[in-house]
């Protein structure tokens, strides 16, 4: 040891320091990879969920118009709230949403020239059980001139 | 001393190569997965989009129309639908796979051509007659047997922006 000038000595120390250093580098390298895929994995099954959610309103938005077209097609006095009451959604597209709950509502515009007010309001869930925001469509029919 | 730690770093060495081109496969695989996810991402988006174009234009149209009439083709050539419009003009509904192509037509002249791409699937139509008739477009995706299957219907009641104009009651 008497030998070896310490220039040597500190070379050597150094050459350890640096072999330790790559162990650490990698452990903290594994680490900040570990991080990324934990951050990741929620956030590509969050972009699913989000796409699912979407093609989802679409049939919703569909769903409701067809309801709307067909009972805003009624004559002015088959625009009822008992006649509401009795929709459905189509066998097709209540099979693409998950537990939809359709609500018809027929509400009297008494103010001239004298209208009915048709609201569909289409609810469902997504997956994991809760409901999404609902699909609104309003609607005015108008009495035709000249009928009783 | 010496020779013991240029041992271990030489093992330590092929340990951070072996890790690192574990890391780098695993980098790999994540990038591409995430380049389809995106592209499939995308194609569904743009095939929403027009959908909602072709469904809106196909409200349009059928409400117009004065005449719906389905032309049942063979195999080779798939059914086509023909609403004519109150000014003469036929407009003519296309289905093919995965795209619908829109023609007007003008004294059998083709006046006007679009093509609505979408991302797989079939579209037929259904005219129910009744009081006032019923046309529906019909978008299929998926296999019959598969859990993916799905139908969208679009209904339009032909004629709806003249049902003021006739006197009935």
């Amino acid at each position: 040891m008497k030998h070896h000038p310490p220039h040597s000595t500190r070379g050597l120390a150094n050459r350890s320091r640096v072999a330790g250093f790559t162990l650490i580098e990698l452990m903290v390298a594994m680490m900040m990879l570990g991080s990324l895929m934990v951050t990741l994995v929620p956030l590509l099954s969050w972009v699913n969920a989000q796409r699912r959610a979407a093609a989802a309103r679409q049939v919703a938005v569909h769903a409701a118009i067809n309801v709307l077209e067909h009972f805003s097609a009624r004559s002015w006095n088959d625009v009822t709230q008992d006649a509401a009451d009795a929709v459905t959604l189509s066998a097709d597209s209540a099979a693409l949403l998950r537990e939809p709950r359709l609500k018809v509502t027929v509400q009297l515009v008494e103010k001239q020239p004298i209208s009915k007010r048709i609201a569909v309001e289409l609810r469902w869930k997504n997956r994991a059980g809760n409901d999404l925001s609902p699909v609104r469509l309003t609607s005015f029919v108008y009495r035709r001139t000249g009928t009783p | 001393m010496t020779g013991n730690r240029a041992g271990k770093s030489l093992v330590e060495l092929s340990v951070v190569i072996g890790l690192l081109s574990v890391v780098l496969i695993l980098a790999t695989r994540t990038i591409t997965f995430l380049m389809q996810a995106e592209g499939a991402g995308r194609a569904a988006v743009v095939s929403e989009t027009n959908f909602s174009r072709l469904a809106d234009r196909f409200r349009k149209n059928t409400h117009a129309a004065t005449k719906a009439e389905r032309l049942d083709g063979d195999n080779n050539a798939p059914q086509k639908l023909q609403l004519t419009q109150p000014d003469g003009r036929v407009v003519e509904f296309r289905p093919g796979m995965g795209r619908v192509q829109v023609v007007v037509l003008r004294d059998q002249k083709t006046q006007e051509r679009e093509v609505y791409h979408l991302n797989g699937g079939m579209t037929r139509f259904e005219i129910t007659e009744g009081e006032q008739p019923l046309v529906s477009l019909l978008y299929e995706t998926g296999d019959d047997a598969s859990r993916r299957h799905k139908t969208v219907r679009i209904d339009a009641l032909r004629g709806k922006d003249h049902r003021f104009s006739k006197q009935s009651n």
